[in-house]
């Protein structure tokens, strides 16, 4: 009878130990969890960094044309376009002023302010 | 009224449903937004499929002689479908839907039996799905850094932005047209019209829009001839009906539809409807599932979804300049 109570209160001491082990782990998976969230946050900081960064600041590839018109600059998104039935290269908007100033006043969407 | 109660928190009744009624519910996730009227669908695409579009550059007809003399017929060109992996993840309590349902049973003068209330409940997410697909299969965007929290949206690359690395990489040339507006709207479309190929201005293409464009266009026809103009609707081969306008020129065969999928979007796009394509699981690959959580109701799905334009070319694909 006496081994039996000690058994009880060995294991009653080793359930104590486990639910101390339990309760550390939990606490640890929260801080873990908070760390992964805080990252994310970070990540998301970074990306939008990224996204909202000047236009003025973005690489252009080699299709891509600077147009100066003006005080103002733009960078030239499509390479070619067409323009009452005619196809132009984006590097002629920066010899035929013309051109230019019609595509600007049009708003078309391949050209776009530098600021 | 406890006669009409319904025993709401019973996953195995959804279960069943969505066993049951598997294949139409395919159906409508992947047949049911209204692009998915117009592009041709690609069943079964895991990953990335390439899909070759064949280009008869060379005239195939000679003068006769004895010799044989093949020529180059057609150049192989490869396009890559690509589809990602997305889920749907709902926990719902469908107590919370109880009014809803027996207020609408109660207006169809329906029963439980003819429109079970797991049907009403699906019918909620599928119709928020769908709409969502809609959206994306033309606005999406593939994340450049995948995110566990992407939408739809940022999962794999739609046709708006097929077409703007198409002109980037100087495939497509865009048309000079500015915004398209109320005064503008008719002028401007048949600025784009005149770089239709002439085989498409025979055959017919459709143009598709925003209902925003779409509605100037009609409200700058009216103004300009006094007269509206021909409202049609085209069938597809699976028999959904798509509503839109007979274009006034080429053949009398093109038609202008507008998509909500391009809301918020300047972009005007003349393609035949068949170049349009999307990507998706096989029927057997779909996962839907119920699960209960005490009074919760837990509801996923897995699905594949991607797009694709098949031919990018000038006169095949023509767009206006704007995004």
């Amino acid at each position: 009878m006496e081994d039996l109570q000690k058994q009880i209160t060995a294991l009653q001491e080793e359930a104590e130990i486990n639910k101390a082990k339990i309760a550390a782990l939990e606490s640890h998976i929260v801080d873990k969890g908070n760390e992964l969230v805080d990252a994310q946050d970070r990540i998301r900081e970074l990306e939008s960094s990224v996204s909202i960064g000047s236009l003025a600041d973005q690489k252009t590839t080699t299709d891509q044309v600077i147009l100066s018109y003006g005080k103002k600059k733009y960078l030239v998104t499509a390479p070619r376009f067409k323009y009452q039935g005619k196809v132009y290269n984006a590097a002629e908007l920066n010899t035929n002023k013309d051109l230019a100033k019609a595509m600007i006043d049009l708003s078309v969407g391949f050209i776009q302010e530098l600021k | 009224m406890a006669g009409e109660s319904v025993v709401y928190t019973s996953a195995e009744a959804f279960q069943d449903y969505v066993r049951q009624f598997r294949k139409e519910l395919y159906r409508q996730l992947y047949y049911g937004f209204k692009t998915s009227y117009l592009a041709t669908p690609f069943e079964g695409v895991k990953g990335e499929e390439i899909i070759s579009e064949s280009v008869i550059t060379n005239a195939l007809v000679r003068r006769w002689s004895k010799s044989f003399n093949p020529v180059q017929a057609a150049e192989i060109k490869p396009v890559k479908l690509v589809t990602s992996l997305n889920k749907v993840d709902i926990s719902v309590t469908p107590q919370d839907y109880e009014k809803s349902y027996l207020g609408i049973l109660r207006r169809k003068g329906q029963n439980p039996t003819d429109w079970p209330f797991e049907e009403y409940m699906m019918k909620q997410f599928m119709d928020k799905v769908m709409q969502e697909m809609e959206y994306a299969i033309w606005h999406a965007e593939a994340a450049a850094v995948p995110n566990a929290n992407d939408e739809l949206i940022a999962t794999f690359d739609g046709y708006l932005k097929h077409i703007a690395t198409a002109i980037t990489n100087n495939e497509v040339t865009p048309v000079a047209t500015g915004a398209f507006t109320a005064n503008n709207a008719v002028a401007s479309l048949r600025t784009m019209w005149a770089d239709v190929d002439e085989m498409y201005k025979e055959t017919g293409t459709d143009i598709f829009m925003s209902y925003e464009l779409y509605d100037y266009y009609r409200i700058n026809y009216k103004n300009e001839f006094k007269a509206n103009p021909i409202e049609t609707e085209t069938i597809n081969e699976s028999g959904y009906v798509a509503k839109g306008l007979q274009y006034e020129l080429g053949a009398g065969n093109s038609f202008i539809t507008p998509v909500p999928g391009l809301a918020g979007s300047g972009r005007v796009i003349i393609t035949p409807r068949n170049n349009l394509i999307y990507g998706m699981d096989d029927p057997s690959d779909l996962s839907f599932n119920f699960e209960q959580e005490k009074r919760e109701l837990c509801f996923w799905m897995d699905f594949r979804m991607g797009a694709q334009i098949l031919m990018k070319r000038d006169g095949i694909l023509v767009v206006n300049d704007q995004a």
